[in-house]
């Protein structure tokens, strides 16, 4: 549920006077708009931002005329790059409640008196001094949507208030005090729960960045042809219109483009003190980065970068460097209001940037810091937000107003709509584009801003970089075009898709239906109910490694076509009263399997259904246009709809069911899962009576397993053309079986096919039949984010070797050979780390990276990990019967005092529960004592501790490079003993092969960072652990060291 | 031809063919390893490579001020960090190039790919249509404006002068560029000793050790081939040069990744490098024989990656090892052989500076040239060119004018003489490989003269 949904939006503002516009630079600034005549030139802008504020009414408007009224505001680029600030005038605020039914149109004045005067009374105060609360009310004719209840129309009163915040008392107190005494009626509010910013856009059917087009004469440019209105905005023009003079485009055809919008991604980089993370009273700002592009375009038009004390200078970067902190601060925000961005991009910007900056500006007391946003007289505060959501569940985000720009956090975006291992910067661009990136601690932060203008130049690249890398990864994702066209298809503004949750969009789109066909929403009073419904279905698996063909059947969008073909809807829901009451025919209802009644479309069609056929046909021929278009930004729009489509439709199912949503209904949703769990079983029954030896198949056919939307078939074929043939006729004869629009469709064939359980299997997924795709793997630790990388990649390589190659004894061959390197010490160190984000310290049960966190506190507080960090560890061995939380190790102090790690841990508790099984379908019972047990499992080595109380008192003796004996004393400096000599030559080779290999590889770790930082003359100071080489490189150079002594001992080279 | 292992020391240096035996006495002539800059003891692994780049470019700086200066006059050397105060304004900037090339072997990649299925095709050359050079000095780095076709001539790690201004994008617009040039010549005497030397690379004993070829080879040089007038010939021959892969032109890894397949793979590979070796050791035990011998490692031989690869040891190599008349040298390698300073590498550096070029039109001749120009002799290192972390000095640039350079195991065999501007003179070489073309090149100590000799069987 949104809370913030609850009641309108805190409409508190802070109200300050801000700086006047003044353009210093050229090169920040928007071109001039070209002059324009309102009586005789069009404007047209794509919006990005919608919101309303209580303003005057202004004369020859539509609305009150009196009294404070709302105005709403669009902001919105044209396509020439002009940024606008449209008002809209005339647009009040209005909601339903029930009537009875001998209200007539002479009870409307008065009823309109006695609530103006009720609501006054409830005022406490009158600030705004509203004189007509009630500006009007209607008697209509309507429909509620929630259950049939025939045709006939119901009387309802439709009430027009003065200003948003009077439609929660008038709910009020119809519903709980008596206003108007001629009639002794409960009133029930309908659809006093709506923003009012979704209430203008639905009745104007403006849908998110969408463009609006304002017709010659209609509109009014303010400053300008005698139009001479307060500019209010940083916005470069300011037009009036009235509510019903523009047109909304729906984003189709010419209308789908985009504006150039500007987009200034930002970050900052503040000194710290040791160990602590940054506090904005205590720790300056020291640094801001800035990039800017213009949406559609693949490289920044504006780099630049404001610097405490000097910087060196940065090819291609504008820099600009202040002696004082609170100067510094004062012109970036002076650079963001010439600059005008449409949106704020940046990682984490949300939650750190920009409140780090305000809460600095503010301690610093600089002035005119909080203007960011377009109203010139608004400040930008900071609110903490929290949002519960059934898909996100509980997040606590700071929120911070910048009316008429859009901050679009790309971390709170990845969270949203990726699941990764981890989410810091590093690893996100790693993850996407396949680049590391420098990462530098923050004491080391603090010794670059200390030092001169040459360190200060390289923090200020690296920032440039932290500012460079959302950009790219918003290009690489697609973020803003799927952004705006989910804005578009839902008809929501951009920024609610970011701060509210999934039900806003449904009901955006609700909304849109009802009022074109007379029904009204009820206003769900929100209880939680422990209701549960049973879930989807799964047939049971039979478990195996199956080296046939296996056929997939899957329902194409499940839920909304059972929804659209049994015509499932709030306006078709029947109670058994009202069947009764209305009596109507069996034959007119459609009874679901979890006995719920509902009308069939013949009699009336749901709009739920409805919703569904248009976005799924919208979805139809965005991809049919898709395949048609040859302009790759096009190509990029139509597929960001096309997804945003699917997306949309799947949320139908889910808001009927969210119990502590706007309007859930029990009935529609249980009827769902229901019908869905009875398809699949029908669907195993069909195929399995069809495909049969009595009907002329070779085989019979075997349904193996089956889970919510698909089923696996067994055809009996060994041909890979055969089970796609039998594939498809099985799935048009089983969707012969169901009503229209439900489809099973035939997608793909999976050969081979390891089984291994219940939502865990792989196959190597094939649609041609020529050759693969890709390998598909479903609920395994390829991708579990818990584990150390070694168990995702060993699994991937086992399922690799046993689909592609389709070689078991291969694969268990590999298996043994990991599990050896790992007994053998041989495995990189970083395939063994396990990372944890640090939340709290103060957990109930002990977990291995708090102690460890509390352990590297002692040894030096400067490098310790602080709340927020991500703690990366290694498991160490240490004394039987030591709790694994303590043998958790800081993975480069333990790379570099030689702790051993504990490597039947890691065998043990990471890597043989899941080898164990994927590889029990193929070996049976004996795969455990296979794999972990037997000949490779006997070497082992066991590197002996720095540090540690034994470690003083032990000497190292040097062992024979052969047979692994001690020498004797006189041999002592000598490679091999007596016994190996023979063998002399031949260890030679083999210690040169290790050594030739360990060199290729430190230089080219080595080179590769030199390269990755961007210079060859500076040392690498990088210390980013996400990065697969950091580890790697450190043990590098230890194992060159130790190898370098053990050639010497075959001689010196004298010649 | 096989040659049995039980003939002892003491026998013959020539062997003699007929009843009344001729007898050639082989010259001696000095010779001095110039090589000590390659030495490993300084070699400090926990160095970073910004250190080489570093040294390589503060010497190289001090030779290229003086002809910045003869050659351009009183134009001013901008540090690239007061770059910003000359925007439009001509000047001079001295740095490192930078070639940023997206498809340079990158580790990072590799690991990342790891776990995708199909690994892409490794590509025979680092060239893409994106790859951009840039100068780098001690602190900043600028973009240089280059057409592509002029691109392919630079490589990273080349230090030289560019004169030029900087443009409004921030970039360098280039107008003409100085390099540090080959070093002047020290000796004006020349040797009048007589004399030849036999360079050869890429014998590959690990599969042509049965060969016809290399029979006829040793027999050539050991003066047991022809008649009396071409045995006398084969005693000028003073010293044999070996650039490189004596024991193998590849190197076999390990491919498979299962416990015991891969264990006995491995082994495999130890075990044919043993043979090889073994081989190579009676090989090169019929040549030492009779006469002196220089042995340089190859990139497939066994003994280090990195450059400068250690000589092989003596302990793989036990029959040849014993005789004073061999010598195992460094790759790359500098000796001074009769007066004559000879200098060369077993291949690497002029293959990385082709990969990173992308050009297979131009002549490794003419990286050869073009190396000695940059007075260094593999800039690609230790970009994509393994080699020691050195912190102190760049061993790699070059600080002798070399009268023979050059380079092992090029695929066809080209000489020329390129004469400098300060009188130098240098025989520049490739050494093709032998077990592909059965070539050996020999060159006139006293006139540089060179030719080859083929022992093609076919």
């Amino acid at each position: 549920m949104d809370l913030a949904d609850e009641d309108f939006l805190d409409e508190t503002l802070v109200i300050g006077e801000g700086p006047e516009q003044e353009n210093t630079s050229a090169k920040w600034s928007r071109a001039p708009p070209p002059p324009l005549n309102p009586k005789v030139d069009t404007l047209a802008f794509q919006q990005i931002e919608i919101d309303h504020y209580i303003g005057k009414s202004l004369p020859g408007m539509p609305g009150s005329k009196v009294g404070p009224v709302p105005i709403m505001r669009m902001f919105g680029v044209t396509e020439q790059g002009n940024s606008v600030c449209c008002y809209i005038h005339g647009f009040c605020p209005y909601l339903f409640v029930s009537a009875p039914s001998n209200f007539t149109n002479d009870h409307c004045r008065l009823f309109k008196e006695a609530l103006n005067q009720a609501v006054k009374k409830d005022m406490k105060s009158n600030p705004d001094n509203i004189q007509d609360a009630i500006l009007a009310v209607e008697l209509v004719h309507k429909q509620s949507m929630y259950g049939y209840g025939g045709n006939d129309k119901l009387p309802f009163l439709k009430i027009t208030v003065a200003v948003p915040k009077l439609i929660a008392p008038c709910k009020r107190l119809l519903e709980q005090d008596t206003v108007y005494t001629a009639f002794n009626y409960q009133y029930r509010a309908f659809e006093s729960n709506i923003d009012f910013d979704i209430r203008f856009m639905v009745d104007t059917s403006v849908v998110g960045c969408s463009w609006i087009e304002l017709p010659p004469g209609s509109w009014k440019l303010r400053g300008q042809h005698g139009h001479m209105l307060e500019l209010t905005t940083r916005c470069q023009l300011e037009v009036d219109v009235a509510w019903d003079a523009f047109i909304a485009h729906t984003p189709e055809g010419e209308w789908s483009k985009i504006a150039p919008f500007r987009i200034l991604s930002f970050d900052i980089e503040c000194a710290g003190r040791e160990g602590i993370f940054p506090e904005a009273k205590h720790d300056p700002v020291i640094q801001i980065a800035n990039m800017v592009i213009r949406q559609g375009e693949s490289e920044p038009f504006l780099r630049n970068i404001f610097t405490l004390d000097t910087c060196a200078p940065i090819v291609g970067s504008q820099v600009l460097s202040f002696e004082k902190e609170s100067l510094m601060l004062e012109k970036w925000a002076d650079f963001v209001r010439q600059l005008d961005p449409d949106i704020f991009t940046g990682y984490n910007i949300n939650n750190f940037d920009f409140p780090y900056l305000i809460n600095r500006a503010q301690h610093l007391n600089v002035r005119n810091f909080n203007f960011l946003g377009r109203i010139k007289n608004i400040k930008s505060v900071i609110k903490d937000h929290v949002l519960q959501s059934k898909q996100l569940g509980r997040r606590e985000n700071k929120s911070i107003n910048f009316e008429g720009r859009v901050p679009f956090d790309l971390l709170l975006v990845l969270v949203r709509d990726y699941k990764l291992r981890s989410y810091t910067l590093n690893a996100v661009s790693y993850h996407f584009l396949q680049e590391q990136k420098e990462d530098v601690q923050h004491k080391d932060i603090t010794g670059l801003q200390n030092g001169n203008a040459q360190t200060r130049r390289r923090l200020a690249v690296y920032c440039l970089k932290d500012a460079y890398l959302p950009l790219r990864l918003l290009d690489k994702l697609m973020c803003i075009i799927i952004y705006m066209e989910m804005a578009r298809v839902t008809g929501v503004s951009i920024s609610s898709l970011l701060t509210r949750g999934q039900q806003i969009k449904v009901v955006s789109q609700l909304l849109r239906k009802t009022r074109e066909k007379d029904y009204l929403m009820p206003v769900h009073q929100g209880h939680g109910t422990d209701e549960q419904f049973e879930g989807a279905t799964v047939i049971e698996p039979k478990r195996g490694y199956y080296n046939d063909p296996i056929a997939t059947l899957d329902f194409s969008s499940l839920y909304p076509s059972i929804i659209m073909a049994h015509n499932l809807c709030y306006t078709t829901l029947l109670t058994i009263a009202k069947k009764k009451e209305l009596n109507i025919q069996e034959d007119q209802i459609t009874t679901t399997p979890s006995r719920s009644f509902f009308i069939k479309n013949t009699i009336r069609k749901g709009i739920l259904p409805e919703i569904l056929e248009n976005l799924l046909a919208a979805r139809k021929k965005a991809k049919a246009e898709l395949k048609q278009e040859t302009d790759p930004l096009k190509q990029k729009v139509l597929d960001g709809r096309q997804y945003a489509l699917k997306v949309s439709a799947n949320s139908v199912y889910g808001f009927t069911g969210a119990q502590m949503g706007k309007l859930p209904c029990l009935e529609i949703s249980a009827s769902v899962t229901a019908y869905g769990r009875t398809m699949i079983e029908q669907t195993k029954q069909e195929v399995e009576d069809h495909f049969r030896i009595e009907n002329g198949y070779k085989n019979d056919a075997i349904v193996i397993y089956g889970d919510t939307d698909s089923v696996m078939v067994k055809f009996g074929v060994k041909d890979i053309e055969d089970a796609m043939k039998l594939g498809k006729e099985a799935a048009d004869y089983v969707t012969s079986k169901f009503i229209k629009p439900i489809k099973l469709e035939f997608e793909k064939v999976y050969f081979p096919y390891l089984l291994i359980n219940k939502k865990r299997y792989a196959g190597l997924y094939f649609t041609k039949p020529d050759k693969y795709d890709k390998m598909d793997c479903k609920g395994l630790e390829t991708v579990r984010r818990d584990n150390c990388p070694l168990v995702a990649n060993m699994m991937n390589t086992c399922l690799q070797i046993l689909l592609i190659e389709r070689n078991p004894h291969a694969a268990v061959d590999y298996a043994k050979q990991i599990i050896s390197d790992l007994l053998c010490n041989r495995i990189d160190l970083s395939q063994l780390v396990i990372t944890k984000e640090l939340t709290k310290t103060d957990y109930a049960a002990k977990q291995a990276h708090v102690e460890l966190a509390a352990k590297m506190k002692k040894r030096d507080a400067g490098n310790a990990p602080k709340l927020g960090d991500r703690v990366a560890y290694v498991f160490t061995s240490a004394a039987k019967g030591t709790p694994a939380y303590q043998k958790a190790e800081d993975p480069v102090y333990a790379l570099q005092n030689s702790i051993p790690i504990d490597t039947n841990y890691y065998l043990e508790n990471q890597l043989a529960k899941p080898l164990v099984r994927i590889f029990e379908p193929i070996l049976g019972d004996k795969a455990e004592s296979l794999l972990l047990k037997g000949d490779h499992t006997r070497t082992r080595c066991i590197a002996t501790s720095q540090v540690g109380a034994l470690a003083a008192f032990t000497r190292k003796k040097e062992t024979c490079l052969g047979c692994k004996a001690v020498l004797p004393p006189d041999r002592e400096d000598k490679a091999v003993c007596k016994h190996c000599e023979s063998q002399e030559a031949e260890l030679f080779h083999n210690e040169l092969q290790a050594q030739h290999k360990l060199e290729e590889k430190f230089s080219r770790l080595w080179a590769e960072c030199q390269r990755c930082q961007g210079s060859l003359h500076q040392e690498v100071i990088c210390s980013n652990r996400d990065c697969p080489i950091f580890y790697m490189r450190v043990k590098s150079r230890l194992d060159m060291d130790a190898k370098i002594k053990r050639i010497k001992r075959f001689g010196a080279l004298e010649w | 031809m096989v040659h049995t292992k039980d003939e002892s020391i003491e026998n013959l240096p020539l062997r003699l063919g007929n009843e009344n035996p001729q007898e050639f006495k082989r010259q001696d002539v000095q010779y001095e390893d110039l090589s000590s800059d390659f030495d490993s003891k300084s070699i400090d692994f926990s160095k970073q490579f910004c250190s080489i780049y570093a040294v390589r470019l503060a010497e190289l700086r001090e030779t290229l001020i003086p002809r910045v200066v003869a050659k351009w006059g009183d134009v001013q050397i901008v540090k690239l960090a007061d770059l910003e105060d000359f925007e439009g304004q001509e000047c001079v900037i001295i740095g490192t190039l930078y070639k940023h090339q997206k498809c340079k072997p990158s580790i990072l990649h590799e690991l990342s790919e790891d776990h995708q299925l199909a690994l892409s095709e490794p590509k025979s050359n680092y060239c893409s249509e994106k790859d951009q050079l840039f100068l780098e000095d001690e602190m900043l780095r600028i973009k240089l404006v280059i057409e592509d076709t002029d691109l392919k001539n630079y490589v990273t790690g080349v230090v030289c002068a560019i004169l030029g201004h900087k443009d409004k994008n921030g970039s360098f617009e280039i107008k003409e560029w100085c390099f540090p040039g080959c070093v002047p010549r020290s000796l004006p005497a020349q040797p009048k000793s007589k004399g030849k030397l036999v360079f050869l690379s890429g014998l590959d004993l690990a599969n042509t050790s049965t060969n016809l070829s290399l029979s006829l080879l040793i027999e050539w040089i050991c003066g047991m081939a022809g008649e009396a007038a071409a045995q006398e010939n084969a005693t000028d021959i003073v010293r044999v040069i070996i650039a490189g892969n004596s024991v193998k032109t590849v190197t076999k890894t390990n491919t498979l990744m299962g416990h015991a397949e891969g264990k006995a793979q491995d082994a495999a590979i130890t075990k044919e490098v043993a043979r090889a070796t073994t081989l190579a050791d009676s090989f090169l035990y019929e040549i030492a024989k009779c006469c002196c011998i220089i042995v340089m490692p190859g990139q497939h031989d066994p003994t280090n990656a990195m450059l400068p690869q250690r000589p092989l040891h003596p302990c793989i190599l036990p029959l040849t090892s014993r005789f004073q008349s061999f010598k195992g040298a460094t790759n790359p390698w500098i000796g001074k052989i009769a007066k004559r300073i000879v200098m060369g590498s077993s291949g690497q550096p002029i293959e990385d500076i082709i990969k990173a070029t992308g050009e297979t039109d131009i002549s490794p001749l003419d990286w050869l040239e073009k190396t000695l120009l940059w007075k260094h002799m593999c800039p690609t290192a230790p970009d994509t060119l393994p080699v020691y972390p050195y912190s102190v000095k760049d061993p790699f640039i070059i600080n002798y004018c070399p009268d023979i350079y050059f380079v092992g195991n090029t695929d066809k065999f080209e000489t020329k003489l390129w004469k400098g501007e300060e009188n130098q003179m240098v025989r520049l070489i490739c050494i093709p490989k032998f077990s592909s073309t059965h070539i050996a090149v020999i060159v006139d100590i006293e006139t540089l003269d060179t030719e080859f000799i083929c022992f093609g069987t076919e």
